[in-house]
């Protein structure tokens, strides 16, 4: 599933560790879910998204089977 | 009183308390040889200090380690739970057929390969869906 976390997270000028540090999970995991090596649970893909404030759908595409964003 | 021990300490302490109880037993059976008094060191010394640094590091590794796991590192470890689990009974079942073989005393064997079977029974009844 692609996602676009790495661009959110890089427009804001934002580190891996600063935004883990934000949604309360580690930098290894941000880096997973950025790779499309992890899909995130429903409530911290809700996080991420009204971290960034945009919706969930948005910010993961479940029609695009491709890695990372 | 409760005293709280720092998330990063937890693991450290518990591998030597619990070396230090093996350790002692060894030493209580064998006397202050080298071969206790080495086993000791490492196991109440040595491996709760490289545990203790470990547990520093920004690694998933190092998470597990201070129990502190977010959800995919959470998921992670019950994966690798899950497979320790089937290595263990696959093991135990080839051993329990190793002593059916070499018509060893079998019970000790039996109860190995039962455990797990029991725990999967156990397992299913608290974490299926009891809607069903």
């Amino acid at each position: 599933m692609r996602n676009r976390v790495r661009a959110q997270r890089t427009a804001k000028g934002l580190s891996q560790a600063e935004l883990a540090l934000a949604l309360g999970v580690s930098r290894q995991t941000v880096i997973s879910i950025e790779n499309g090596r992890y899909l995130p649970s429903l409530p911290l893909a809700f996080r991420i998204a009204r971290y960034f404030g945009l919706s969930v759908d948005h910010m993961f595409d479940p029609d695009d089977e491709g890695v990372g964003s | 009183m409760s005293v709280r021990i720092p998330a990063r300490l937890r693991a450290p302490l518990l591998i030597a308390v619990a070396g230090l109880a093996v350790g002692s037993v060894d030493v209580a059976r064998y006397g202050w040889a080298a071969g206790p008094v080495v086993v000791l060191a490492v196991v109440v010394v040595g491996v709760p200090v490289v545990l203790y640094r470990w547990g520093a590091r920004d690694t998933d590794s190092g998470a597990a380690i201070r129990r502190q796991l977010d959800e995919r590192q959470a998921f992670q470890r019950l994966r690798v739970q899950a497979l320790v689990g089937r290595v263990m009974t696959l093991a135990a079942a080839g051993a329990f057929l190793g002593a059916v073989g070499a018509k060893a005393t079998l019970w000790p064997f039996a109860v190995a390969l039962a455990l797990p079977v029991l725990s999967a029974l156990v397992g299913r009844a608290f974490y299926g869906d009891r809607h069903q």
